[in-house]
């Protein structure tokens, strides 16, 4: 029983670790599809709270490629509900904009230089943009290849699809940011 | 190769943005994680403490006792008479079956067969 215990504790503390570890960058992939970051916060949650319940007992290796799934899930769902909610009450949300830029409003929590720093926020509201117009399967492969580091496989089982889809939506995810990006990146 | 290079570049100040973006989380984004997480943890804790072995024992071992609480009481109050006088009789015809079954092979063994 006590050592049933200690391994619940343990392992409760390697899945605080873990998900302190990711919990930031799942935010901002999850704020970058839905640009609010209320509902990127929910997907975040949400996310973890699977992860907890149904995948704590696997190993701490195979909690990062789980964590990725289920929130690449999650984000395909409010997708999916916001379809749904546009298509119900499309005549009402025509003037709704999406929130502003996650930079707009918040300060530098690193205090960088106020040049350095507004470069660095220009640059990352444009990517921001480009990212955004993307379509969703697009970015995910984007995020995931490029951001994460994963590998093609690794990828392919985030998004719950073939590596063939993965090199596919990747590649053209490059090139139209490659497109976009060309007139305001060196 | 050109177009590969161009690639790599992007790709490399797009990582590079990206984490700076997430070093610049706000602090009040920071303290709302950091309680989504508690809060997915709790979820955890809760989910966690049904399958301990001692807790899935009780449950069997009340299930059981409740079994026989609701069972026991019948048994014992069925009336001797319903015990058939007709299954009396089969039983000790049973028997003397196989008391005539015995006689007959201890009298072959008298006889010299053992």
């Amino acid at each position: 029983m006590l050592f049933r215990l200690e391994v619940l504790f343990f392992m409760s503390d390697s899945l605080n670790h873990f998900l302190a570890n990711n919990e930031r960058q799942a935010f901002r992939m999850a704020q970058l599809a839905t640009a609010h970051r209320d509902d990127a916060l929910d997907i975040v949650q949400n996310s973890m709270i699977k992860l907890v319940e149904k995948y704590a007992d696997r190993d701490a290796d195979q909690w990062g490629p789980l964590f990725h799934r289920i929130v690449q899930r999650q984000i395909t769902d409010w997708y999916r509900r916001k379809k749904v909610k546009q298509q119900i009450f499309g005549i009402f949300h025509n003037n709704q904009e999406p929130e502003g830029s996650y930079f707009e409003g918040h300060q530098d929590p690193v205090e960088r230089v106020p040049d350095k720093l507004l470069q660095s926020e220009q640059a990352i509201n444009v990517l921001e943009q480009a990212l955004q117009q993307l379509p969703m399967r697009q970015r995910q492969a984007f995020l995931l290849r490029c951001w994460q580091g994963m590998s093609t496989k690794q990828t392919a089982q985030a998004m719950g699809c073939s590596d063939g889809s993965v090199k596919t939506h990747y590649h053209r995810a490059l090139s139209s940011l490659r497109t976009v990006l060309g007139e305001t990146w060196p | 190769m050109a177009m590969n290079s161009k690639h790599i570049d992007l790709e490399k100040k797009a990582k590079q943005l990206l984490d700076d973006s997430v070093a610049s989380i706000d602090a009040a984004t920071q303290s709302k994680l950091n309680q989504a997480r508690q809060v997915a943890l709790s979820h955890g804790k809760k989910s966690r403490v049904i399958y301990l072995p001692w807790f899935s024992g009780l449950v069997t071992t009340s299930a059981v006792v409740l079994l026989l609480i609701v069972v026991m009481p019948f048994s014992p109050s069925l009336p001797p008479s319903s015990f058939s006088m007709n299954q009396l009789e089969q039983l000790v015809m049973i028997e003397e079956l196989d008391l005539y079954n015995d006689l007959e092979f201890y009298q072959w063994l008298d006889d010299g067969n053992g």
